[in-house]
């Protein structure tokens, strides 16, 4: 569950929009804040100007010192309200209030004393009345010397209005953050419904109806390149069940002639009583076909095994003279029998390879030399090399292979349209020949003129 | 009775050679597609049984060619595939029976005999003449309730005169019918056969069943 697209998709949508929400929330905050602090800067300046200029005015006339004392007591509204929050003074050079507003001098305080310059300085204090208050300090000069002007506003209200947009917000937060949730999960989920068809689709294909494919046409544009590897991948599965299932009907029925020989040698033994050399003869020959199918399963056996690659080859050094003496040895016997000569020529070519898989290639290659060749034929091995490879050819002079069979003399359990009864085999020998050849890197090439012979040609990696 | 077998296993066609002859039939064996389908045009063979899977011509090109060429010898197709569309194109080349390898060799007997019935007028495997009983399956001859111990080639003369009963049967019909081609026999033999067969069937008895047709050859019949 926790692995899930659309888990995923909402958890990270709803961090992503919680973040911009609590910055974009952040900003307009400190925006607000700005502005309202600027409004009251803007309002106690206009105070302060108005004060100035009534002095100015009042000096212009000559009556500074009388307006100092009225301007105090003059005053309606907020000004002469007490501790209102809405306060004005002003200060001698030498430090002296001057003037208070009522708002102050009706509960005797007074705003805090600054040095103080013509340039306008603001700050955020604390107030007489414990609120918060937006002070502006500033000196104009006058006849009786530089007055110090302070006024200051209440920001209480500024703070509240912060208060109550900073409650709003955090109210608001939890909601906007189910409410996305609920709109990415829905959003998400419909738009992973093509993809939870698709997995459908591809769960009606099992290995009865393999040859099916996935309409790519239909299939939206992010799932096509899946579905087109998903069809290249049946393709190749259905290529490999289908050789599975050749190799299994092949193999099954290569030991069906066996079999069938065995229990006919039974059946027939059986059907009446026999003196004992009737039975040592049967038995003999049930022995013979039981190895004959030993032979095959073995086969079988090697080729699946090298299809799984559970084989592992251990290379070696070896001198393919050396290995080809071996196996002229092994074979020698049967050939005589034939009457047929085995010759060996060429020099010590040394590859890497696998001892046991090579004797087997070569034993196939040079027995099969012997079993279509004519009696007193002959079969020439010759091992060479030619451009960092060992070539080696063996060559005999029996019926020689079709042109059209060529193709398939290495397929398993093909065997050649032979000469009368010739069918001795399991027709899988140059499929293992081939198999091993190529997991050495490299190939096994047939040359053949039907009467006259054929030769196989071996070709090897050179041990560098 | 005359079978050829065609089978490139050497063995197995060896073994099924030894089983068919120690039921008393002449066997004749061809190894591979072109010499069972000489030998099946060239010898009176009362039934084939042929392997599909064959050198040099399948048994499938083998009974086609035959049936063409207007030889209606029975045939038992024997193969090492048992698929269904195998057994119809068979059946459709002109088989008259399918046998899947590995087989059973009383059922390989069971299908001949039941072929050779098939184009005679016997319908069961006991044959029945008169008071005369031979049992085809297990090769038991009676007459009157009594049991008949004949040679094996005795036998043959025997069931062979039997399945053509009523019918006058030559003597080169019996030469090439109870020996294959590897005899080579005077027809005279067969008068020698048919005179131990009249002392075991018919001397003691009464009413004779052996009856020569001068000239012609033999007939097995109630008088």
């Amino acid at each position: 569950m926790l692995n899930s697209i659309k888990l995923k998709l909402v958890i990270w949508f709803v961090i992503v929009f919680s973040f911009f929400f609590a910055g974009v929330e952040l900003l307009l905050y400190y925006k607000l804040e700005d502005l309202t602090v600027k409004l009251a800067d803007e309002h106690v300046n206009s105070e302060i100007q108005t004060l100035a200029n009534l002095l100015a005015i009042e000096e212009g006339q000559g009556q500074l010192e009388s307006e100092l004392q009225e301007i105090g007591a003059a005053v309606t509204g907020v000004y002469a309200e007490k501790l209102s929050g809405h306060y004005y003074q002003i200060v001698s050079g030498d430090g002296q209030i001057l003037v208070r507003s009522p708002s102050l001098s009706l509960a005797d305080e007074a705003l805090p004393v600054l040095k103080a310059s013509n340039k306008p300085d603001y700050r955020t204090i604390a107030g007489p009345g414990g609120e918060h208050v937006r002070m502006l300090t500033q000196t104009f000069d006058f006849s009786i010397g530089t007055l110090t002007f302070q006024a200051a506003d209440s920001l209480d209200e500024t703070y509240a209005l912060m208060g109550s947009f900073r409650k709003i917000v955090l109210l608001a937060f939890p909601a906007v953050f189910i409410i996305c949730g609920i709109g990415v999960f829905v959003i998400t989920s419909w738009a992973l419904k093509s993809l939870k068809s698709f997995t459908v689709k591809v769960g009606q294909i099992t290995e009865e109806n393999l040859s099916e494919r996935l309409e790519e046409r239909g299939v939206v544009a992010e799932l096509k390149p899946l579905a087109a590897s998903f069809n290249t991948m049946l393709s190749r599965l259905e290529e490999s069940f289908s050789r599975q299932k050749q190799f299994l009907s092949d193999a099954s029925h290569e030991l069906r002639t066996p079999t069938t020989i065995i229990k006919s040698f039974c059946d027939v033994t059986l059907s009446r009583e026999r003196g004992a050399p009737d039975y040592k003869e049967s038995i003999k020959k049930i022995g013979d076909t039981v190895n004959r199918m030993c032979d095959i399963i073995n086969r079988i056996l090697v080729i699946s095994r090298m299809d799984n690659k559970t084989i592992q080859f251990k290379p070696v050094k070896i001198d393919l003279m050396d290995l080809m003496k071996d196996v002229k040895k092994l074979i020698e016997p049967s050939a005589v029998n034939k009457g047929i000569s085995i010759g060996l020529e060429g020099k010590g070519v040394v590859v890497k390879g696998d001892r046991e898989g090579l004797t087997e290639v070569f034993t196939n290659i040079v027995e099969n030399a012997i079993k279509y060749n004519r009696p007193d034929g002959t079969v020439s091995i010759d091992i060479n090399e030619y451009m960092g490879n060992a070539i080696v050819k063996v060559e005999d002079t029996g019926m020689g292979i079709a042109p059209e069979e060529i193709g398939k003399i290495f397929d398993r359990f093909y065997r050649v349209d032979t000469s009368r009864g010739l069918t001795v085999g399991s027709g899988l020998g140059l499929s293992i020949v081939r198999t091993i050849v190529e997991a050495h890197g490299g190939k096994v090439e047939v040359q053949s003129e039907v009467g006259k012979g054929s030769a196989f040609i071996v070709s090897l990696p050179r041990n560098p | 009775m005359r079978i050829l077998i065609v089978e490139d296993e050497k063995d197995l066609a060896a073994i099924i050679k030894q089983g068919l002859e120690e039921e008393g039939y002449v066997v004749d064996v061809a190894h591979d597609g072109e010499e069972g389908l000489y030998m099946a045009e060239s010898y009176p063979i009362d039934v084939m049984v042929l392997d599909v899977m064959l050198p040099l011509m399948d048994g499938l090109k083998v009974l086609s060619n035959l049936r063409k060429k207007g030889v209606q010898t029975p045939v038992i197709l024997l193969t090492a595939r048992d698929a269904l569309l195998d057994k119809i194109k068979g059946l459709d080349t002109g088989a008259d029976d399918y046998l899947t390898k590995p087989f059973v060799f009383e059922e390989l007997l069971a299908r001949i005999r039941s072929l050779i019935r098939r184009k005679t007028t016997v319908k069961e495997a006991v044959i029945r003449i008169a008071d005369l009983e031979i049992d085809t399956a297990s090769h038991q001859v009676r007459r009157a309730g009594k049991p008949i111990a004949l040679s094996a080639k005795e036998y043959s003369l025997l069931e062979f005169l039997a399945y053509r009963k009523g019918s006058v049967v030559s003597r080169t019909d019996i030469i090439e019918h109870i020996y294959n081609e590897d005899a080579d026999m005077d027809s005279n033999v067969v008068d020698v056969y048919i005179n131990y067969l009249r002392n075991k069937i018919d001397k003691e008895f009464s009413g004779k069943l052996i009856h020569t047709v001068r000239g012609a050859g033999y007939i097995l019949k109630e008088e």
